[in-house]
């Protein structure tokens, strides 16, 4: 098993009364692809990245470090093109040195997430998948050793998630370390090496994702009896 | 219209205000320094306002600070160009030390501590009398020569002044900075999760956006030989200014040079043809441009309109 790249500690975190995360410890593993599903977590306690304590970093920071993320609802620069969107990623977070380098590692993301058709549209005329796909190639370019995607599914048709889904493998076959929060089954248990499970704040499950859905406690919070039947039944038959 | 017409004509029109003392009257050349001073407040402004996109109404601070800053040196016996540099770094400093109280705020908040900044600053030097003379004004050395050797010395000034914002602008508009900063503009939020260092990025447009009106507020002083608290702190100009690089295209190049132009020939035109009504005229005006055409005037797509125009009128009596 190879080594632990983030730690976290004891982590909460409450907005307002609602307690989100409560007391929660997880290790991510170089190279693994790990789901959180159940609730949106968020920082406070203490947080480890490569050893270091990360817990009180300010965004830009962690972005520089290496821990890329995209949100939930799309964060475009809205009046710069496609291109220019990835740029800053590789310009900030990426650390090249020129705005020209930038455009050139932007162009290869672009590439690399088949968005090179749209170069040169506004980020906000592209469809919701192509936004999506946008703050992928931005985090990319950002060369992270973690990426972390909240619900980059959220929205989707089954087609366009089929397309997210083969990209985040191919992102995870360079080697980065890949954390996903996410809802929807299919994602859960297709692309993750492990899974995680929050209920109400708390951690309910942790393991393979075919050893999630026999947790009894996971079946009463999440999945309900009907569908981890069909889940076993599909994985018996083929 | 493309770049490189663009800076034709913008070299054109720096040629004909630099050569305004050979064919015009002094009153024309007057309105020529103006232009050029106002040009580079403009262009300061633009830094803040436009490429970060933080609504600042703190130039006649800056301005006036850099009079004072000016003047004071050059009683105690320093050379005019050295003062003017002194002023240059004392407002820069100024502003970038207050930077990293005021822009924490954001949207209407800082604008609201930017505008109450030329106030308080006004307050401190017309109390300060005995340093800054209160309320009595302070004379600043002459410079030596008539009114037209003066004026022409100070075209001068004014004009190398609004070249060097330029050239500023440029660099910035082309640099990282200048990504960054509009990256803050456009979602400050998502710039701060790619990387980019938001309020060191704030701080440096806004010391950028004060410095150079430090400079133009030292020249003035010299320009006029003598400065009070309520012409350096003028409300109206810390107005004027933004309006202008709207009215020109905030966050381009050349739209606070198209916008301080458009303004002040506007503004020329109205006070001599309409003595009693003139500022009423134009503040309409400005809404006006300023509500149909939100991006400025370099926004707009003149070959669009000019082939339009071309087809209307040969064609006659066909709808658009």
């Amino acid at each position: 098993m190879s080594a632990s790249i983030l730690e976290l500690e004891n982590v909460s975190k409450h907005f307002g009364g609602i307690r989100a995360v409560s007391s929660v410890s997880v290790d991510l593993r170089e190279g693994e692809i790990v789901v959180i599903t159940g609730v949106h977590p968020a920082s406070a306690g203490r947080i480890r990245f490569l050893g270091a304590d990360v817990t009180r970093q300010r965004p830009f920071q962690a972005a520089r470090r290496g821990l890329a993320r995209t949100f939930q609802i799309v964060q475009p620069f809205p009046r710069m093109s496609v291109l220019e969107n990835v740029a800053a990623g590789a310009l900030f977070g990426g650390a090249h040195a020129s705005v020209s380098d930038a455009m050139e590692a932007a162009r290869e993301q672009l590439d690399f997430t088949g968005l090179t058709a749209f170069a040169d549209r506004a980020a906000s005329a592209l469809t919701l998948a192509g936004r999506k796909r946008v703050e992928l190639a931005k985090s990319l370019a950002m060369k992270p050793k973690i990426l972390m995607l909240d619900e980059v599914n959220a929205g989707l048709n089954s087609s366009e998630i089929d397309g997210a889904l083969t990209l985040i493998r191919r992102v995870s076959e360079r080697g980065v370390t890949i954390l996903i929060i996410e809802h929807l089954m299919k994602v859960v248990l297709s692309l993750a090496q492990r899974v995680l499970v929050l209920h109400h704040g708390e951690l309910i499950a942790e393991g393979k994702p075919s050893d999630i859905v026999d947790d009894p406690r996971v079946i009463e919070a999440y999945l309900g009896e009907k569908f981890a039947r069909r889940f076993k039944e599909t994985a018996s038959h083929g | 219209m493309p770049q490189s017409l663009r800076y034709v004509l913008f070299a054109a029109w720096v040629l004909a205000l630099a050569s305004t003392p050979l064919w015009a009257e002094n009153y024309v050349v007057r309105l020529a320094i103006v232009i050029a001073m106002y040009t580079a407040l403009t262009l300061s402004w633009n830094f803040i306002g436009g490429f970060a996109g933080y609504p600042s109404f703190s130039t006649a601070a800056f301005f006036g600070l850099g009079c004072y800053a000016g003047a004071l040196p050059q009683n105690a016996g320093v050379p005019m160009v050295l003062a003017w540099a002194l002023a240059t770094l004392f407002v820069g400093m100024f502003a970038a030390l207050l930077g990293i109280i005021i822009l924490r705020l954001r949207g209407h908040y800082f604008a609201i501590a930017s505008f109450a900044l030329v106030e308080v600053v006004r307050l401190v030097i017309s109390s300060w009398g005995n340093l800054t003379g209160g309320g009595d004004g302070l004379n600043v050395p002459l410079v030596s020569g008539g009114p037209s050797v003066v004026a022409q010395t100070f075209l001068g000034v004014m004009i190398a002044i609004m070249l060097i914002v330029f050239a500023v602008t440029i660099l910035v508009d082309r640099s990282r900075l200048g990504f960054g900063l509009s990256c803050i503009q456009q979602n400050e939020d998502a710039a701060d999760m790619v990387g980019v260092d938001t309020t060191r990025y704030k701080v440096y447009a806004y010391t950028l956006s004060a410095m150079f009106c430090g400079t133009v507020g030292a020249a003035y002083a010299s320009w006029t030989g003598y400065i009070d608290p309520s012409d350096s702190f003028s409300i109206i100009m810390t107005v004027k200014v933004p309006v202008m690089c709207l009215l020109g295209g905030a966050g381009t190049v050349l739209g606070p040079v198209v916008g301080a132009a458009a303004f002040l020939l506007l503004e020329e035109f109205f006070w001599a043809n309409f003595l009693e009504y003139n500022r009423a005229i134009l503040g309409a005006i400005i809404v006006v441009l300023i509500f149909f055409l939100p991006g400025g005037l370099l926004r707009i797509s003149y070959s669009d309109l000019l082939s339009r125009t071309v087809r209307r009128s040969t064609q006659p009596g066909a709808t658009p």
